[in-house]
């Protein structure tokens, strides 16, 4: 059923874009149909597509289930949102100040993880770890702005950096 | 000129530090199980923005070479090939490394993919101009055609259902056609009124979203995976024994041979390559029944093959435009970012471009052997290097990186939209690649449409012209078709064997 849902989600945004290709202008001179005739195209080779799928899927009565959400499931879902936040946070906070907290935070959430005993080491591990995170992220920020010389935003240490 | 272009290249330092260095990068992330060619390739495209042609090429021959060869390693060490081009060196690499002989497993696998690289080089030299030649001749229906074949072909590359492949590659040929229209530029398509979309979605962004970070974020599923390195003999340098390997001379020219053709024919790359190698040195030898015991003809017969079809995915990809390989569809994209698109009129008109390619190629292969030869101990101390600390710096770098392309938080939540989206369709065995190609081939084989429809009035009169594109297409559609068809009849047949097993 999930798959279906999908195959339908896909052929309902195929539905607006082919909608909407319907309106985009076509120059006078123009013999080939405009913006609009390539993608139709490819919509309806599409929608052929879903629907062969959803054939199969009917015919053959998959019923594996299908997975939306996998990116939020799991360590790997702890580790999504977190970049979701620093992608969020990277102009306000600035590159370094959110880089040092978004590595900070999934080292030694992996870290947690990967263990068996479900400890972040000693005292002394976890000031290596953290020194060596400051270190790469300095870095990192390093080979960008002073290297290939491109901006990173600075955010609150905008009169540090 | 090529004079010229070798003397450019071979005095300009920084083109020589990016091909070790690219030789490097490919051995590691081909050493490390889970990580492989074209998600390291992905994974530098931000940084070759801020290279020129010659460095990028450099820097992403060298990732190539060395990746394909540095699935050894693990393959010997561990029993778990880096990549999957490597799993037919496990059947002898790795009793070999049983039997206390992992170094000259090593030696002899890195000297046969030295071989394969430098064989399918020259084949590269060599039939690139011929193919670009004979290309000359196409117009804007051939060259559809060409993309047409490249985009369905590439879909039964992929393991899974082809439908799937194909509903992931009209998914990437829809998203290239976000932005402003080409040719005449009048339709603003699924921008929203956004400007940021009027040129479309960014390559970097959809390859390291959709492939690289997909594959790396996934990969913290699975942080208690045992490496357990068997121990070996620490040398300063791995070279084979010249005796051991003469008797393998004939095996080494019949891999590359093999390597080679089947890296030119788009659809299959290097682990078919491996395989069927292996499978034809077990078949030629005379002593069949030591194969997966640990000898050096399974080894060589893997290695030589898999690098030979480095050599071998870049004809067509080079004089065409047609990737060859999952590798050579990220350096197609690569390429293109740097402004340079494949065809024909590259080896003819920008032969200094084709001549630095070849360059690139044979001087990532000698560092690929160098590297290889030299830092396996390094090598093995990086595999050793856990998740926990490796994903997170890679993933941190490579946002940066995504970042800096236009210097826009734009991007970067385009990237979490593409993450979403390759990781919905990995999780469901959509494949990603035909996505990838969908969209890297998508505004061109829209331009070339557009092109033919001014050209022959309609679609109709195109498709019933007796030309080369009309038989590509039609090849694009019925290999597809037949391949599907010989799969369910596969499948079918192995069904009733286990039936009547059963």
């Amino acid at each position: 059923m999930g798959e279906i849902i999908f195959l339908l989600l896909l052929a309902a945004i195929g539905g607006y874009y082919y909608y909407e290709s319907l309106g985009y202008t076509v120059g006078r001179f123009d013999t080939t149909g405009g913006g609009g005739l390539f993608p139709r195209a490819i919509l309806i080779v599409l929608f052929v597509l879903l629907a062969a799928r959803l054939i199969e899927i009917l015919v053959k009565k998959e019923k594996a289930p299908f997975k939306f959400f996998g990116y939020l499931k799991g360590v790997g879902g702890v580790f999504f949102i977190s970049f979701v936040l620093f992608v969020l946070l990277i102009k306000p906070l600035g590159f370094v100040v959110d880089a040092v907290i978004f590595a900070l935070f999934t080292v030694n959430f992996l870290y947690y993880k990967a263990k068996d005993d479900k400890k972040l080491g000693g005292t002394k591990a976890i000031i290596i770890r953290t020194v060596c995170i400051i270190g790469y992220v300095i870095l990192v920020n390093w080979f960008f702005t002073g290297v290939l010389h491109v901006n990173l935003p600075a955010g609150v240490l905008k009169n540090i950096l | 000129m090529l004079s010229q272009v070798i003397l450019a290249t071979l005095t300009d330092p920084y083109f020589i530090l990016l091909a070790a260095l690219g030789a490097f990068i490919g051995i590691c992330f081909g050493a490390i199980p889970g990580l492989n060619t074209p998600v390291a390739i992905a994974l530098v495209l931000p940084i070759t923005y801020s290279l020129n042609l010659n460095h990028t090429l450099a820097l992403i021959m060298g990732i190539f070479m060395g990746g394909i060869s540095g699935g050894l390693i693990s393959a010997i060490l561990l029993k778990l090939p880096g990549t999957a081009a490597a799993i037919a060196t496990c059947l002898d690499g790795y009793p070999m490394t049983a039997k206390g002989q992992a170094a000259e497993a090593m030696a002899i696998g890195t000297f046969a993919s030295f071989f394969g690289g430098i064989f399918s080089a020259i084949i590269l030299i060599v039939a690139t101009p011929a193919l670009s030649r004979f290309a000359l001749s196409f117009g804007p229906w051939e060259y559809f055609g060409a993309i047409f074949l490249a985009c369905t072909l590439v879909c039964t590359l992929c393991d899974g259902s082809f439908l799937k492949g194909m509903i992931a590659t009209c998914i990437g040929i829809l998203l290239a056609t976000v932005g402003l229209s080409p040719i005449d530029g009048q339709s603003h398509r699924m921008t929203f009124g956004w400007s940021e979309l009027n040129s479309g979605f960014s390559l970097i962004i959809v390859v390291i979203g959709v492939f690289a970070f997909t594959e790396l974020i996934r990969s913290t599923n699975r942080l208690k995976e045992e490496k357990t390195i068997n121990s070996y003999e620490k040398k300063l340098f791995y070279f084979p024994n010249w005796k051991r390997m003469w008797r393998q001379k004939w095996n080494l020219v019949r891999s590359s041979i093999l390597g080679t053709f089947i890296g030119v024919l788009p659809g299959i790359g290097a682990t078919e390559a491996g395989m069927f190698s292996y499978a034809q040195a077990k078949r030629f030898s005379k002593h069949p029944e030591l194969f997966g015991t640990g000898i050096d003809d399974g080894v060589v017969a893997s290695e030589a093959a898999n690098n030979a079809v480095t050599g071998g995915a870049l004809v067509p990809t080079l004089s065409l435009s047609v990737p060859g390989d999952p590798s050579t569809a990220v350096i197609l994209s690569a390429l293109t970012i740097q402004g340079l698109q494949c065809g024909p009129m590259l080896v003819i008109q920008h032969q200094d471009i084709f001549y630095t390619v070849i360059i690139a190629v044979l001087l990532a292969n000698i560092f690929m052997y160098v590297i290889q030869a030299c830092s396996i101990r390094f090598v093995v101390k990086i595999i050793e290097v856990p998740l926990y600390y490796l994903v997170p710096a890679v993933v941190l770098f490579c946002a940066v990186g995504a970042y800096t392309i236009n210097n826009r938080s734009f991007d970067l939540l385009s990237l979490l939209l593409f993450i979403v989206i390759g990781w919905i369709l990995a999780d469901n065995q959509y494949p990603t690649m035909p996505l990838i190609i969908g969209f890297t081939l998508g505004s061109m084989l829209e331009a070339y449409y557009r092109r033919t429809l001014s050209y022959y009035g309609d679609l109709p009169h195109a498709l019933i012209s007796p030309s080369f594109g009309t038989v590509l297409v039609a090849i694009g559609i019925l290999f597809p078709i037949i391949n599907m068809l010989l799969d369910r009849r596969l499948a079918r047949k192995k069904a009733q064997e286990q039936e009547n097993a059963d």
